[in-house]
């Protein structure tokens, strides 16, 4: 069902301290995490796998491109990885800055383990998570893709609690024709009842990310 | 017995004419023994035999007598004839001539030496006319010689005329005649002119004729002589007057001499009284010595320096009172190779007479006299100085400490930032340990290498915080030796959590092998450190796109210092910020202070450095400093 299911879960780290990439990579992993980490975010601009499910430990300060620049660079990208950001101060400023950006947390260093791991495990989860939706919403996306134009606008009147009667006057055709259009509609798009033709509609529409939004609309 | 001598040179003739003569009188004392006899009146005829008796033998007696009165006048006639011969030899070979002249003043006898000087032969001379070989311009003088002579003849003693003619100066002019010479007879004399002087008295011949006998001395060359004297005295005049006018002249310029000279003594006097004036009322020791470093003079101002009294320090050793005297560390007999140029002020330390240490300034002229050297030295307490020095040190060192203060909480965060870097990776490395511990058969190899890792980890926070203390001590340390580079590392790693945030690439260009400097290392690290985020506050300003480069240089100048740079790409600053960038309290910061690099460049100052600045709107800023390279003193 899921493309990237088979892929075990990656953690990918980027801060220019090797005492930070060496440790944190040795901690997670006694967790049994994987864990690929990088000098730079160029580096790991260059060696990302988007199949692959996981989540980015993203330090704020680095030379050449911050981790802020990062951040906007992948979703400019239409990267969607769950970031943690890892900074050595609170800076009220970076922090806001990086949630507003979408980041998943950010933790100031020294961080207590339990909670990183925590964290990491959560975005991790978050991202397979979305990864399924994405993929659910693709699929259903597909369907609604393959329905012809009349049927798209039948689909939408139905989706707004539309009667037959109603959509047929409203589109100014007949009954019958918005009958065969509306069997036409739960037959391509799988739907049992008309409930659950809503409701897959709606999933759909609902956005869970930017990148993800630009796309249904 | 009078007999004028006859001028005969044949001595034959004169024995003639003188056996005539004598024959002649004979005859006339026969004459007129006769005419006597006559007279006498006796008459033999009348006469007794006894008176004829008597009278015949008076006259025998009278015969007899008269014999030998013949032969007396025979004798007598024969010396006189010897003596006239030997008259007229002298008359004819003397070399003065003889003339007689008549009244008329026609010549009427000459000798040899007159005919030698008339230039005619004496035969000739006799009816000539004497004042026809005078030279005309002398004429006048000779008539009027004549005319007095002739004149004073009458009543005048010849003697005292001799005497009047011979008084020199009453009528010199009469008694030389130049001759007219003749030319023919000159012969080899030529044009040369002949002066006689004449010596003439009247006599009355035989005859009672009167004759001008005149003597002549050819006084040629006396005349020449006088002549020359003349010529040489009037030359010598003329060389006195020449010479008394130089003198003058030089006297006159001797006196202007004198005068000056009278002058520059009353200037030199003045010079003295200015100088000693000055020599005791100065501040400044003054003290001379000798060439053994022997003081042989101080001024008043040594006693509050030094608290001698100028007298107490006579005779003293220099080295007494400045143990560092350049004549005593270099222990040479020569002090002169050692000293410094006059006017060069050297820094040393005197000793006060209650045994402190008093901080000097020397100055060491030398001079001599008499090829004795001597060395003054001038020296002022320059306690005072060194004290405001000290101050003024200590205030910079405040003041840099509160600006360290400052500049410090501004780099709070960046460096917390630096501390939590190995402090995180501590967490994770001990949570690594731990969970490893907690194995069943843990790692040992592994954690070992854990636990070291955790270790460098902790001392490297403990470095950063240690450097920060440092960095904050308010007693500035002593200086010591330093490389530069390992200070310029040093700050760098204060800054390097703010270049990582602002995305700024560092570049050294760092010189190796540079020589040590000494220096206070916390107030050059300040100095770097505020150029360094002077740096990184102007590359902040850049837009994010755009690439963010600090460098940073050091190296050995040409003329022996270090030069640090500390270059960025950032905007750079316009004229305006040029011109008051290194002035306190300006500012281009929004919560600048306006100090950093005004006390910057004092602590580069204290430093005997300097700062300076170049920089392009547009292009960017490089400050850089120099060092002294300066041994430990």
């Amino acid at each position: 069902m899921m493309s990237s299911n088979n892929s075990t879960p990656l953690v990918y780290l980027v801060d220019d301290e090797f005492a930070i990439r060496d440790s944190l990579t040795l901690l997670i992993e006694s967790t049994g995490q994987a864990v690929k980490s990088f000098e730079s975010a160029d580096a790991f601009l260059n060696n990302y796998v988007p199949d692959q499910p996981g989540c980015l430990l993203l330090d704020v300060r680095m030379p050449l491109m911050t981790g802020h620049e990062l951040q906007s660079e992948l979703t400019n990208r239409g990267i969607n990885i769950p970031i943690i950001f890892i900074s050595g101060h609170a800076d009220i400023a970076d922090s806001a800055k990086a949630f507003r950006a979408g980041a998943v947390d950010f933790l100031e260093k020294p961080f207590n383990n339990e909670v990183l791991l925590e964290r990491i495990n959560e975005a991790i989860k978050k991202d397979i998570a979305f990864r399924e939706e994405f993929v659910k919403k693709r699929r259903i996306q597909d369907r609604i893709d393959h329905l012809t134009t009349r049927e798209k606008e039948v689909l939408g009147l139905i989706v707004k609690s539309h009667s037959n009667k109603e959509s047929a006057k409203i589109l100014n055709i007949s009954n019958r024709t918005v009958d065969v259009h509306r069997a036409s509609i739960m037959e391509k798009m799988q739907a049992e009842n008309v409930a659950e033709l809503i409701t897959m509609v709606i999933y759909c529409e609902t956005p869970s990310s930017s990148a993800l939004e630009e796309r249904f609309h | 017995m009078s007999k004028s001598p006859n001028g005969h040179l044949n001595t034959e003739r004169l024995n003639d004419k003188a056996a005539a003569l004598l024959d002649k009188h004979r005859e006339t004392i026969r004459e007129q023994a006769e005419i006597m006899l006559q007279h006498s009146g006796a008459d033999i005829a009348r006469m007794s035999t006894h008176d004829i008796q008597k009278l015949l033998f008076e006259f025998q007696v009278h015969q007899i007598e008269l014999k030998m009165q013949n032969e007396e006048l025979n004798r007598a006639h024969q010396e006189l004839t010897a003596s006239r011969d030997t008259y007229a030899q002298l008359y004819d070979s003397s070399p003065v001539g003889y003339l007689t002249l008549n009244e008329a003043g026609i010549i009427q006898k000459a000798n040899i030496a007159a005919a030698a000087l008339l230039g005619y032969p004496k035969e000739d001379l006799t009816g000539k006319r004497l004042g026809k070989f005078i030279h005309p311009s002398d004429q006048d003088n000779y008539y009027l010689f004549i005319h007095r002579l002739l004149a004073q003849k009458t009543g005048q003693d010849l003697n005292a005329n001799i005497k009047d003619t011979g008084a020199w100066p009453t009528h010199p002019e009469c008694k030389y005649f130049q001759l007219c010479t003749n030319a023919s007879q000159a012969g080899d004399k030529g044009n040369v002119q002949t002066y006689i002087e004449c010596y003439a008295k009247v006599v009355y011949n035989d005859k009672s004729a009167l004759q001008i006998c005149l003597s002549m001395n050819n006084i040629t060359e006396r005349k020449q002589a006088q002549e020359t004297i003349a010529y040489l005295n009037e030359k010598l005049e003329e060389k006195v007057r020449r010479q008394t006018s130089e003198l003058i002249v030089s006297n006159l310029s001797l006196m202007k001499k004198v005068e000056e000279l009278r002058h520059s003594k009353h200037q030199l006097l003045e010079r003295e009284a200015k100088l000693n004036s000055i020599f005791n009322a100065s501040v400044e020791g003054i003290i001379t010595i000798d060439m053994s470093n022997i003081i042989v003079s101080a001024n008043a101002a040594v006693e509050t320096i030094f608290g001698y009294k100028p007298e107490e320090l006579i005779d003293r050793r220099i080295t007494d009172l400045i143990p560092s005297s350049p004549q005593e560390m270099d222990g040479c007999s020569v002090p002169h190779a050692v000293i410094k140029p006059a006017g060069q002020i050297q820094e040393v330390e005197g000793i006060h007479k209650n045994g402190f240490t008093v901080p000097l300034d020397l100055s060491i002229a030398e001079f001599s006299v008499d090829n004795v050297h001597y060395f003054t030295h001038i020296v002022r307490d320059v306690s005072l100085r060194k004290h405001q020095e000290r101050q003024d040190k200590e205030h910079l060192d405040e003041l840099a400490h509160v600006t360290r203060l400052g500049l410090m909480g501004e780099m709070a965060s960046g460096i917390a930032h630096e501390v939590n870097q190995p402090l995180s990776a501590i967490s994770s490395y001990t949570q690594v340990s731990l969970n490893l511990i907690n194995t069943e058969t843990p790692d040992l190899v592994k954690l070992t290498e854990i636990l070291y890792k955790t270790q460098q980890q902790a001392l490297r926070a403990g470095r950063i915080i240690h450097r920060m203390r440092e960095f904050l001590k308010s007693h500035a340390k002593h200086r010591s030796t330093a490389d530069i580079n390992n200070l310029i590392h040093e700050a760098v790693s204060l800054c390097i959590a703010d270049l990582k945030q602002n995305g700024i690439k560092l570049i050294f260009e760092l010189e190796s092998s540079l020589p040590p400097i000494y220096v206070d290392h916390v107030q050059i690290e300040q100095v770097l450190i505020n150029l360094i985020r002077n740096s990184i506050d102007a590359l902040k300003t850049l837009p994010a796109k755009q690439q963010r480069h600090l460098a940073i240089h050091s190296r050995l100048t040409p003329n022996n210092s270090i030069q640090v740079r500390v270059k960025d790409n950032g905007p750079g600053l316009d004229i305006d910020q040029q011109q008051k960038i290194l002035t306190p309290f300006y500012t281009t910061k929004a919560n600048g202070m306006g100090m950093g690099l005004s006390i910057s460049r004092s602590l580069i100052e204290a430093h005997d450095g300097s700062l300076h600045f170049n920089s392009q709107s547009g292009k960017g800023t490089t400050f850089y400093f120099i060092l002294p390279i300066t041994e430990k003193s």
